[in-house]
């Protein structure tokens, strides 16, 4: 990997990773402290690799709003924008472009929205018509509580099944489950989101079609329960098969182990082995990959708040590229790119906590 | 690679260029009957290749010929006939306004295909040519061409999307724009690692002792070498940048509305769902759903034969 290359003032302390290092190479005693030193060091190179990536996401946001050839005014007015004449549109031109600079370069309203940011001020959203910073924190929990629970939910389901697969590969339950859920792979997101809403919400009106609760109602958890049921649902079941195949692949591999043979003829119990001698190794590569495919995660809710309106800030950020609101979008872009950013790193943070073998350094 | 547990960068951007990588293939599966199992208790297993492949051809001859041979004028509306149930007269329905699904979901596909093709193929230029150079010119080209490929990659794909085409609203080339802008990473990362293996290579450096010119070196040896991971790769990106397409258009970001591609088809289906026409969702969404199939599982061999 091509990550960062660390500034690493306190690296020579420890023995730097050359590519030849073999990394089953037994560490040293009192390793386990370095070891803690190295993980602060991959979390403060990837915090200070994220910093200018977000800076950069934002700059092309704001490029691409001045390159748009579209009418940020006619946007906002919508079907307002033919009676809407003289003085009043030249008003609301100044309100509208004044977000992002009127007549300014693009650069220099990029700085002035970044300057803003440092103090919390993220401009106003046209859009939503309300500031920025005020739009993002009402949404902003309510997507990352379907984007964690989507993710639980899948990985919760995705480790029986895959123990069922592995148990029997050749099995007839393990090639119809991985070809169901190879098929189930090629559904995009949001066609599985409107399949269950087409059998569960409106052909057996079980459960609400869209929002956060019933038009009017309070927000309640109860409200909110029955409410999050399918869009969990879909998040989870857009996530179920990669997590799934990457687990059965690696259980079944694991399976046939000869550490796993040991542990077995060392009468360990089945049950055991698989707890405590499969899955924590077969989890590994999963995991490695789990952090390639969070952006994955993070779009695939965007796409189920959109289709079941659910209040989150990947809904904003489709209604704010509808509208042109290049603040709201700015805003939302980073923040959602942060999430994917971050979530990776907590994979990574996982991979080394469960693999001793990995090094920190190298992620 | 530092570790066999660790994934390595080209089977990882395939993981990403194709929802789920070839082992879940059935035809991935161990090929001969393993050892110790009578061949009786197996059953019999489709030629999944082949299958997808002629699933494939039909899908095409649908999108490519129904359009041709029944000259109906797709924008007839005619809400007599609206949102009838499929029939002989109208295989897969009409929607709200009347228009047959059947015409209007074969024009659908030809648009997403040539949309998803000609956006697979600029990404794999675009990737060629950066992970060339990186490979090639290397130092401070490299560093930086592999520090864009991490950030693009860093950022959710279809973020990206829906900010381009925010910006550059709706239309064939923007769809295009946008797949190859987002898509190009894994291409770059996969060429730039073939070269430098190859240039690591004893028959590499016995050709350059022999004193071949860099135009012989490239023909003979990296171009064959390319052709066929850039085969591969524009192949797995096919189905993703379809589902590119239709997601970018189903949330109003894509093609016009009047365009029947797949996703503004989708886009009329969800609308259509909550009057309970459901054909309307069905028969783009089945399309849509067998296309990216076929296209993966006739590619799905080959992918991993090239990862093995």
């Amino acid at each position: 990997m091509t990550l960062i290359s660390d500034t690493g003032r306190e690296a020579p302390v420890a023995p730097a990773p050359g590519d030849g290092m073999p990394l089953v190479a037994p560490a040293p005693r009192g390793a386990a402290s370095g070891r803690r030193v190295a993980v602060l060091r991959l979390v403060r190179r990837r915090l200070l690799w994220a910093a200018p990536l977000m800076g950069v996401i934002s700059l092309a946001v704001f490029a691409l709003a001045a390159a748009s050839p579209t009418d940020a005014a006619a946007a906002f007015l919508g079907a307002r924008d033919e009676f809407t004449g003289g003085a009043a549109r030249a008003s609301v031109e100044d309100v509208v472009t004044g977000a992002h600079g009127a007549g300014a370069h693009w650069a220099e309203a990029w700085w002035r929205w970044a300057s803003g940011l440092v103090s919390g001020d993220l401009g106003v959203s046209t859009s939503a018509r309300m500031p920025v910073a005020d739009v993002v924190a009402a949404r902003l929990p309510w997507t990352l509580l379907l984007m964690v629970l989507g993710l639980a939910l899948g990985a919760a389901v995705a480790v029986p099944l895959a123990l069922i697969a592995a148990r029997q590969p050749h099995g007839l339950l393990a090639r119809v489950l991985t070809s169901g859920l190879w098929a189930l792979s090629a559904v995009p997101a949001f066609l599985v989101a409107m399949g269950l809403m087409a059998v569960l919400a409106v052909g057996l009106g079980w459960l609400p079609t869209g929002g956060l609760t019933d038009a009017g109602a309070a927000v309640t958890p109860g409200q909110v329960g029955r409410h999050l049921v399918l869009p969990v649902l879909s998040v989870a079941l857009a996530q179920l098969p990669w997590i799934t195949l990457h687990l059965h692949r690696a259980v079944t591999a694991q399976l046939r182990s000869p550490a796993t043979e040991a542990a077995r003829l060392r009468g360990v119990p089945e049950r055991q082995v698989l707890a405590r001698h499969v899955l924590p190794t077969a989890a590994v590569p999963t995991l490695a990959i789990a952090g390639a495919r969070l952006p994955e995660v993070v779009a695939g809710s965007v796409l189920v708040e959109e289709v079941f309106s659910w209040p989150g800030l990947g809904q904003s950020l489709v209604s704010a590229a509808l509208a042109q609101d290049f603040a709201l979008l700015a805003a939302s872009t980073v923040l959602l790119s942060a999430v994917a950013v971050l979530g990776g790193l907590l994979a990574d943070l996982c991979l080394v906590r469960i693999d001793p073998r990995t090094d920190p350094d190298a992620l | 690679m530092r570790s066999e547990n660790l994934v390595d960068v080209p089977s990882a951007a395939a993981a990403r260029a194709l929802p789920v990588p070839a082992p879940a293939e059935p035809a991935a599966l161990p090929r001969s009957a393993p050892a110790g199992r009578s061949p009786g208790r197996r059953l019999p297993r489709l030629p999944a290749r082949r299958v997808a492949a002629a699933g494939l051809v039909l899908l095409v001859a649908y999108a490519v010929l129904v359009p041709m041979l029944l000259q109906v004028d797709l924008d007839h509306v005619d809400y007599g006939v609206g949102a009838t149930s499929p029939s002989p007269a109208h295989p897969f329905g009409t929607d709200l306004a009347g228009r047959d699904l059947f015409v209007r979901s074969a024009h659908g596909l030809r648009v997403s295909l040539v949309a998803a093709l000609a956006g697979a193929l600029g990404a794999v230029v675009v990737g060629a040519v950066v992970g060339a150079a990186c490979a090639l010119l290397g130092g401070r080209v490299d560093r930086w061409g592999m520090r864009l490929v991490d950030g693009v990659n860093a950022v959710p794909h279809l973020l990206l999307g829906i900010v381009v085409a925010a910006a550059l609203r709706g239309s064939l080339v923007t769809i295009v724009l946008v797949v190859a802008a987002t898509h190009w990473t894994q291409t770059a990362r996969l060429v730039r690692a073939e070269l430098l293996t190859l240039s690591g290579q004893d028959f590499y450096r016995a050709a350059i002792a022999l004193g071949l010119t860099r135009r012989q070196l490239l023909r003979h040896h990296a171009a064959p070498r390319l052709a066929t991971q850039l085969t591969v790769a524009f192949g797995l990106l096919v189905p993703h940048a379809v589902w590119h397409e239709s997601t970018l258009t189903f949330l109003g970001l894509g093609l016009p509305p009047h365009q029947p591609s797949l996703g503004a088809l989708l886009d009329l289906g969800q609308q259509a769902l909550l009057s309970q026409a459901w054909w309307t969702l069905a028969a783009p969404a089945g399309l849509l759903v067998a296309v990216t199939i076929c296209l993966a599982g006739c590619l799905a061999g080959r992918e991993e034969g090239h990862h093995a």
